[in-house]
């Protein structure tokens, strides 16, 4: 019988819905509290056989999942997968690389290369972001070239190391919503509409939710869009172009609790069904 | 199973936990809104504390 270790650090609404999926499953789990984790190898003895790795912090996730593959233990998702998920930079070439559409985007180090770099993009408005980071935190629209030296000034006198590189992407004028789309080894389980006044439609930013019904070029985007990245269970933001659909980004740990309710599909059981499916086949 | 009573750090109002919630879960103060989350959980006491702020590598 499957116990499964559930890797957190807070405990939100989300963690919780798989709690519960597990239970209904009579599925046996280990809350593993990574803040408190000592991951010596001499010592560590799991309390599961296979591992849900669900840590609000990144970094963290990263590491815990890093070490119990290091003793043989199945995290998903693998590190494989998080690794390019967890940086915008690597995501985006891994979907050019694998010819799924994304924005055109580049990495500089300098204001003189990303004024020349924003060019090549097309023009202004471009997008600055940080590699690493989430929930549309520090997400710069750039208008002209005043406010691209002004951001870069600031991110280079204020920001934390992991500011430094500036990732530039292209502005993609969206139709007031972009869709979040949930996919499940390959599968497309379900989408939604995340709409906004706002360019930026995270729900966490007071987006709204409404239910995005699956079609045939979304289920094969999706196929695509894991295939590149590595499989598991992962969220992939997309916009809608006058060309179709473009990946922007895939979330490796995602967030589903807003979307059950307007999709109608059990998420949280479904991640559960799939981690039984990956422990079968151990 | 009974649910506990507890006391929001920040308005001090007492607040009734389900008696599922688990430790490092995030919950909300009914009384003020505030973001907590259960520091420690027995049976019949739980201790809470303020939520702490987002951290640059949190995310999805
Ligand atoms: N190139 C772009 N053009 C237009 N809108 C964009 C672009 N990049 C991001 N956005 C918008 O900004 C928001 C956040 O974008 P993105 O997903 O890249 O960042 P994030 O911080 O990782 O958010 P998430 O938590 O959704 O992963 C989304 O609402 C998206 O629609
Ligand atoms: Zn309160």
């Amino acid at each position: 019988m499957l116990t499964l270790g559930i890797l957190h650090t807070l405990i939100r609404a989300d963690e919780k819905l798989l709690l519960q999926a597990a239970t209904r499953r009579n599925i046996k789990t280990k809350l593993v509290d990574v803040r408190d984790a000592n991951f010596n190898p001499l010592s560590y003895k799991p309390e599961f056989d296979l591992a849900l790795e669900r840590c609000i912090s990144t970094v963290k996730g990263s590491y815990a999942t890093k070490f119990l593959e290091s003793r043989g233990i199945t995290v998903l998702n693998p590190s494989t997968v998080a690794n390019i998920c967890e940086d915008k930079f690597l995501t985006s070439l891994v979907l050019q690389k694998n010819n799924v559409p994304t924005p055109n985007f580049t990495l500089v180090f300098s204001t003189e290369e990303a004024k020349k770099a924003s060019e090549q993009l097309g023009g202004y408005p471009v997008i600055i972001k940080p590699t690493l980071g989430s929930w549309g935190r520090l997400l710069a629209k750039i208008n002209d070239v005043d406010s691209l030296e002004a951001i870069i000034e600031h991110k280079d006198i204020l920001g934390s190391p992991q500011q430094k590189p500036i990732y530039i992407q292209q502005y993609i004028d969206k139709p007031g919503r972009d869709i979040r789309l949930f996919v499940i080894d390959g599968q497309a389980i379900c989408a939604i509409y995340r709409k906004s006044e706002h360019w930026i439609t995270n729900t966490a930013r007071g987006g709204n939710a409404t239910n995005c019904r699956l079609n045939s070029q979304l289920r094969i985007l999706a196929k695509n869009a894991s295939e590149a990245v590595g499989g598991g269970i992962l969220a992939m933001d997309i916009f809608e172009t006058t060309d179709g659909y473009t990946v922007n980004e895939i979330n490796h740990t995602m967030e589903f609790k807003n979307s059950e309710e307007p999709t109608g599909v059990d998420i949280s059981g479904t991640v559960i069904d799939y981690c039984l499916e990956v422990y079968k086949k151990l | 199973m009974s649910s506990i009573l507890t006391v929001c750090p920040v308005c001090d109002a007492t607040t009734k936990l389900s008696s599922e919630v688990q430790p490092a879960e995030v919950i909300s103060c009914t009384d003020c809104r505030s973001r907590l989350v259960i520091e420690s959980l027995t049976a019949n006491k739980a201790v809470l504390k303020e939520a702490p702020e987002v951290e640059e590598d949190w995310g999805e």
